[in-house]
């Protein structure tokens, strides 16, 4: 199963997104949820993940039409896949956009817009061609397998780490995996407290030293 | 004949490059032999004066023939906006047609389909899987096409192109009409409570082409806004020595990066761009059409800097007036 969350500031859009899912997702594998662009970037991101979705798909103008809301919305699609990319590498992110331009075409994000017109027929029924939904899926599938080999890279390390094996390029693809997959599943981290606990108190110790060699000195200072 | 025609401007202006080649190597010839052959005072003196003026001829030239390719460009643009409006004007008569038909389409296919379909099968259903409730959001998306197709029917008609009287409180609320379905579908209000009562003796079409561009313009900088408060725009009028008419939007203004705004009234001057690959988008006409057109009538435009969003002043003198 997986679930997809559409964003678009107009009622009608969502309608069309939906109907277009249900008439291509024939083996019913897809979840849709919808919603209004947020007011800020920072509450649409709080949605996105508290909506535990596998993709997102976004309008592109979300700050044109105030039929449906009524509110200002200070960013359009791009920008709002651009913030949850720098949040979540790799995160399958998809825009469309109703602007049938040929300037789409030659953006730095050829493979993730697409013309909004495909959800009403326009899309090209060949078999070389993946539509638009085989891409959000084979996206979304390529975003998984990422995760489940960081998983196990992880788990490898972790078992080094107990063997006290980890040399200092280890330790920190560690600190990278464990990161990764804490933001991506919304997981707890995976790696045991003793390592972090012990870096911690290791950096502690050479602090305090720090400490006492500072009161030494400005008490020798303070005798002359 | 019909090749001298059409190619005649481009033999003249090979002419006149050439002319201007030549004089630009006779200078320097002359320099040269100034050079090699000491002449007396008074003569040279009079040779650096011609060469000096032939010099100063050819850059004239050249800025001249700088000058004419800007203007095919612009006329380029234009020739062929016109000509889609010419199309459309030629048109006219299929298009009122299927105007016509658009006001009654889905009233007949909601009567023939209830004749034998009951509505209560739908009522639980979701709006997008009822038939009845696609029906009313068609008839509405045909009443949009209906405004759409009045509005570029209506751009290009004759008696717009007579000069006569116009009365501008008149003109406005009837250019308000005319966009009421985008304004509203965009939250966007417009004010024209501050227009006096002014008559004019313009060409409505001209007016057409400055209000039109500069709400264009304005509803393409509401996408940008970043700022959270309602959308307006005024339009404000009154007469006193001349006829002063204030247009404002409450958008984002003009952009901070625009290091000399007069530039927007530069034809082919354009900050519109595409927001995927920063090409630019814009025609670069609206605003360089706005000043011209107000130039043709005598009048003035001049860039206002309100401190929220974008505003314009339009003078024209009182002669205008009835």
């Amino acid at each position: 199963m997986y679930r997809i969350l559409f964003i678009d500031e107009e009622q009608d859009d969502i309608e069309y997104f939906k109907d277009y899912i249900e008439a291509k997702d024939v083996s019913n594998s897809f979840e849709v949820i919808a919603t209004y662009p947020s007011g800020n970037l920072v509450e649409m991101l709080d949605v996105i993940w508290s909506s535990h979705v596998d993709a997102i798909i976004t309008d592109f103008m979300l700050n044109e039409i105030k039929e449906n809301i009524k509110y200002n919305v200070p960013y359009n699609g791009v920008e709002l896949v651009r913030e949850v990319l720098s949040r979540r590498e790799d995160f399958p992110c998809f825009v469309m956009t109703a602007f049938d331009d040929d300037a789409v075409g030659e953006s730095e994000d050829v493979n993730i817009v697409y013309i909004k017109g495909i959800l009403h027929g326009t899309e090209k029924e060949t078999k070389a061609k993946a539509n638009f939904l085989d891409r959000v899926k084979n996206q979304i599938l390529h975003y998984r397998a990422k995760l489940e080999s960081a998983e196990n890279r992880l788990l490898e390390l972790i078992k080094k780490s107990e063997k006290n094996e980890l040399d200092a390029g280890e330790e920190e693809e560690m600190v990278h995996l464990d990161s990764l997959i804490e933001k991506s599943l919304d997981k707890e981290s995976v790696v045991p407290k003793i390592i972090k606990e012990k870096k911690e108190s290791d950096s502690l110790s050479d602090l305090l030293n720090k400490v006492d060699l500072l009161t030494k000195r400005l008490g020798g200072d303070g005798e002359n | 004949m019909f090749f001298d025609e059409k190619y005649g401007h481009i033999k003249d202006k090979e002419k006149v490059e050439e002319l201007a080649k030549s004089i630009l190597e006779r200078s320097r010839k002359e320099k040269q032999e100034k050079k090699d052959t000491p002449n007396t005072e008074q003569e040279s003196a009079d040779l650096t004066n011609s060469s000096h003026k032939l010099v100063l001829l050819a850059e004239l030239n050249k800025e001249k023939n700088e000058k004419i390719e800007r203007l095919e460009d612009e006329q380029k643009v234009l020739r062929g906006l016109a000509s889609s409006g010419i199309v459309l004007a030629s048109f006219s008569h299929d298009l009122s047609k299927l105007n016509d038909v658009l006001t009654s389409r889905v009233d007949k296919v909601k009567s023939l389909i209830s004749e034998k379909l009951d509505l209560e099968l739908y009522k639980n259903e979701e709006d997008r899987k009822n038939p009845f409730v696609q029906l009313e959001k068609m008839q509405k998306q045909d009443l949009k096409l209906q405004n759409w197709l009045n509005f570029s029917m209506g751009a290009a008609r004759k008696d717009k192109r007579k000069r006569k009287q116009l009365f501008l409180d008149k003109y406005l609320n009837d250019l308000k009409a005319d966009w009421l379905t985008i304004l509203e579908n965009r939250g966007i209000k417009l004010d024209l409570s501050e227009v006096g009562k002014i008559e004019l003796r313009v060409f409505e079409i001209d007016f057409d082409s400055i209000f039109n561009n500069l709400l264009v313009n304005s509803f393409d900088a509401f996408k940008h806004s970043k700022e959270n408060r309602d959308r307006i725009i005024t339009i404000k009028a009154k007469v006193s020595k001349n006829i002063t008419i204030d247009y404002y939007d409450n958008g984002p203004g003009l952009s901070q990066d625009i290091a000399d705004p007069e530039k927007v009234f530069d034809p082919l001057y354009t900050t519109k761009r595409n927001a995927f690959t920063g090409a630019e988008e814009g025609t670069g006409l609206g605003m360089w059409l706005v000043k011209s057109v107000t130039r043709e009538n005598d009048g003035e435009a001049k860039l206002l800097y309100p401190k929220i969003g974008f505003g314009l002043r339009l003078i024209f003198p009182a002669k205008f007036k009835k």
